[in-house]
């Protein structure tokens, strides 16, 4: 699904035209199945406050986060640099990453070295369990499903359930689309 | 009351609004300098006494109008002396200050006729709003006067500034009369500097008195205002999760003003 802030304008500014669009925007979302991947585009916008970033992008990664949301991958794309600049101070504040759409492919927004380095990896892989990730990055298993479940978390990766030859339960993770 | 305007009557023999007050602005940018006389009259009502104004800019514009509306808001009267300079008196009734405080201003003195060419590019008339939605249209507003002075970046900047200023004047103010802005792009014909002044206002309860509705900043002085930090979260009054716009502005140009953060009025140099 592919979700246009522009239709609001090219400049946005207050919180309350902020909170309109992440209205809007989680209703549709909400109408979506778990594994989909969401691309929330700023092409055609120019600039945004940081209230206005932070009432729609902040607010929609910490509910998302908060598992208020269906489990989707949330991609942003289309920011320019004062628009990038804006929705990472909110995500800092807040404490949130996300995932941005760029021409080499995916990168985070705000996100801690640890975050990073499992990105890269992620994206190198793929498709692929914690255990590669724990075995890539010289990680335990459990440190390597803590750092995927804040991306999932994050809607920077998707997850489906596995039933292993042991038994018990696995996830295989994968990149959004 | 205005946030300039009670920032500069503090220093005044008068500490706070008074019912009874003549302002007089005289000079070049009165309020910009912090150059007003404010005398406690036994008239009832407000008078402002712009006869002496030699230039004036946004700021002294949506003071008067805030101050205006406020004063007419509280039911007392409200004067203006026009300016006896016609190109400042032109000016006044260009950007029209007269026309929004029709409802609540005595206008003392002669107008010039008003004849107006379209100058969208360099002038952003007083222009009141009422609620947030307002704001966004009104913030686009300022675009085409940055573009004409600057590139795409500086012009997203000077939107991202202003869009701030009016969403918090709406947002927190509790203004009865709405929020005034206005705003002038300056070639540099004449001063040699390119610039863009902006300037909200309103009537509201003043950024000091929202802060201190917050039980952490119950006791805050100006003095306390004067240290802007690098979250704005710890200087609203009611805490607004993630709030950190107006810092990141005037971080990003530089610039922290005679008073601190909280300066309505913004002056940008374009070099």
């Amino acid at each position: 699904m592919q979700y246009e802030v522009g239709r609001f304008g090219a400049f946005l500014a207050t919180r309350d035209t902020g909170a309109k669009v992440r209205e809007e925007l989680e209703r549709q979302i909400r109408t979506i199945a778990d594994g989909e991947t969401v691309e929330v585009s700023f092409d055609d916008v120019e600039a945004v406050t940081v209230s206005f970033a932070d009432e729609l992008v902040g607010r929609l990664f910490s509910s998302h986060a908060a598992g208020d949301l269906p489990e989707v991958a949330l991609v942003l794309s289309g920011l320019n640099q004062e628009v990038r600049e804006a929705v990472a101070v909110c995500l800092e504040r807040r404490g949130a990453v996300a995932a941005r759409r760029f021409r080499r492919g995916l990168e985070l927004l705000a996100a801690d070295a640890f975050l990073l380095e499992t990105f890269e990896r992620a994206r190198a892989r793929k498709e692929f369990r914690a255990s590669d990730i724990a075995s890539d990055l010289g990680i335990s298993p459990q440190n390597a499903n803590n750092r995927l479940r804040r991306l999932v978390a994050a809607g920077a990766l998707l997850r489906h359930r596995v039933a292993p030859e042991g038994g018990g339960k696995e996830f295989v993770y994968r990149l959004p689309r | 009351m205005s946030l300039a305007l009670l920032h500069l009557l503090r220093g005044s023999s008068i500490c706070r609004y008074s019912p009874s007050v003549q302002i007089i602005l005289s000079g070049k940018h009165p309020l910009l300098r912090g150059n007003l006389r404010v005398l406690d009259v036994h008239e009832p009502g407000v008078l402002v006494d712009a006869s002496q104004l030699r230039f004036v800019s946004p700021l002294e514009l949506v003071g008067i109008a805030a101050l205006a509306l406020d004063a007419s808001h509280r039911r007392e009267e409200a004067k203006l002396v026009v300016p006896r300079d016609i190109d400042v008196a032109s000016y006044l009734q260009r950007m029209n200050l007269l026309e929004h405080a029709a409802d609540g201003l005595e206008v003392v003195g002669s107008l010039p006729p008003d004849d107006r060419t379209d100058r969208s590019k360099v002038l952003l008339e007083v222009t009141k709003i009422q609620e947030a939605h307002e704001a966004d249209a009104l913030a686009e507003r300022i675009v085409p006067l940055a573009r004409g002075q600057s590139d795409a970046r500086v012009t997203n900047a000077v939107f991202m500034g202003l869009g701030e200023f009016l969403d918090n004047a709406c947002s927190h103010s509790g203004s009865p009369v709405g929020v005034f802005a206005a705003a002038q792009a300056y070639t540099g014909e004449t001063s040699g500097r390119r610039g863009l002044e902006l300037a909200v206002a309103d009537a509201g309860v003043g950024i000091l008195s929202h802060l201190r509705q917050n039980p952490t900043y119950a006791d805050s002085d100006d003095r306390k205002r004067r240290s802007p930090t690098p979250s704005g979260r710890e200087l609203v009054g009611r805490p607004i999760e993630g709030a950190t716009g107006s810092p990141m502005f005037l971080r990003r140009f530089g610039r922290r003003g005679r008073d601190g953060w909280s300066c309505a009025p913004v002056t940008v140099s374009l070099g």
